[in-house]
C-alpha cells in the first residue's frame, strides 16, 4: 500500500471514524445552536416590525439536525487541503534542496556572460542577440537529439558565438552572429568532406547535423 | 582570429623579435601564447610578409575571417589552429 493511502486510513479510522467523535462534534453543534445567532438578537430587538419577517432571516448557526456529516470525501479534501498547505510553506526549502542539472552546453554559454567589455581583439562578452539566439539553438537541438553533447562556445571579435561540437574526427559548428544582419550558418565537417549550411538554418537542421556528428551516415563511407 | 577590420591581414608576432611576456604584456588580457610556423603556413598557401608599420609584427594576408560562411575557408581556419603549438599558459589583465 502506497504511504500516502495508508496515512489516510490511519487517520481516518484514529480519528474521524470513531464513534466518541461524532458524539462529541453533535455536542458542540448543539452547544453552538443555543447561543443566539446575530441576525437573531437584532430581530428580538427590532420586533416583527423590521424590514423582513423573521422567517427570511435564516439562522447562522447550524441546528442540532444539521450537524455536518463526516464524510469520507470531506476527510479527504481537509486531509489533501492540509497536505497542500504544509507543502506550500516549505516549498522554499524543498527548491532549495533540488538539484536541476544544467546541460553542460548551457552552462558553458552561460560562462560567456561572466566577462564584458572589449580587449585588443574586440568584445569579450557575447551581445543578447547572440546570446539568445545560441541558447535557444543548443537547448532546443540538443533537446531533440535526446543527448547532451559537450561544445565548446568562443565569443568573436564583434560579440557574436561560434559553438563547436566534436566528436572525433569529425565536427559541427554553429555561427552565431552578434545582430541579425549577418546570417547565422551551420558549418560541418569530417575527413572526406566540408560543407556549410547557411539558408534555412533552424534548430531541427542543427538537430540533424548533431546527429550525423554523434551517428554518422553511410556517406561518409570513402567510395571504391 | 582575423577580425572583419583586420583589411591588411591576420597580424602576428615575430618570434624572433619580441619575447613572450612582452607579447602577453602589450595586450589588454591573455590566456595564452600559441606558435605558428611560417613554413607550414607558406604550405597552406598562406602568404606572410613583414607589417610594414610594426617591426616586430607580422601579417598573414590572406588569413581567413572569424566567420566566413564558406566551407573552404573555415576548413583554412581549422587547419591553421590544429597547426598552432601552445607555448605558455597565462591569465593576464593589463591594469
Amino acid at each position: 500500500m502506497p504511504v500516502l493511502e495508508r496515512e489516510i486510513e490511519q487517520r481516518w479510522s484514529r480519528s474521524y471514524a470513531k464513534e466518541p467523535y461524532k458524539r462529541r462534534l453533535q455536542e458542540l453543534a448543539q452547544a453552538w445552536s443555543a447561543v443566539e445567532s446575530p441576525r437573531a438578537a437584532e430581530v428580538r430587538f427590532y420586533g416583527q416590525a423590521g424590514y423582513r419577517k423573521s422567517a427570511e432571516f435564516p439562522a447562522l448557526a447550524p441546528s442540532s439536525a444539521e450537524v455536518p456529516t463526516k464524510t469520507k470525501a470531506g476527510f479527504l479534501f481537509r486531509f489533501f487541503k492540509q497536505k497542500i498547505s504544509r507543502i506550500n510553506r516549505r516549498a522554499p526549502k524543498i527548491l532549495a534542496g533540488i538539484y536541476i542539472p544544467i546541460p553542460i552546453s548551457l552552462q558553458r554559454l552561460l560562462d560567456l556572460l561572466d566577462e564584458n567589455g572589449e580587449d585588443d581583439h574586440g568584445m569579450i562578452g557575447p551581445t543578447q542577440f547572440a546570446f539568445k539566439t545560441a541558447s535557444e539553438f543548443v537547448l532546443k537541438a540538443e533537446g531533440m537529439v535526446g543527448w547532451d553533447i559537450k561544445s565548446a562556445p568562443v565569443v568573436d571579435s564583434e560579440g557574436g558565438i561560434r559553438i563547436t561540437w566534436r566528436n572525433g574526427n569529425r565536427q559541427v559548428k554553429l555561427i552565431c552572429p552578434a545582430t541579425a544582419k549577418a546570417p547565422i550558418y551551420i558549418y560541418k565537417s569530417s575527413p572526406t568532406r566540408s560543407s556549410v549550411l547557411n539558408e534555412n538554418v533552424s534548430i531541427a537542421a542543427l538537430a540533424e547535423n548533431l546527429s550525423w556528428l554523434l551517428h554518422g551516415d553511410q556517406s561518409d563511407q570513402p567510395s571504391t | 582570429m582575423r577580425r572583419p577590420i583586420d583589411h591588411d591581414g591576420l597580424s602576428v608576432f615575430d618570434s624572433y623579435r619580441i619575447e613572450q611576456q612582452a607579447c602577453i604584456e602589450s595586450s589588454l588580457s591573455c590566456h595564452g601564447v600559441a606558435t605558428l610556423h611560417v613554413g607550414t603556413l607558406l604550405d597552406l598557401g598562406l602568404t606572410v610578409i613583414r607589417d610594414p608599420g610594426d617591426f616586430t609584427r607580422i601579417l598573414i594576408t590572406n588569413a581567413p575571417f572569424e566567420s566566413p560562411n564558406d566551407a573552404d575557408q573555415e576548413r583554412l581556419a581549422d587547419t591553421i589552429a590544429e597547426g598552432a603549438r601552445v607555448a605558455r599558459l597565462c591569465r593576464w589583465r593589463k591594469k
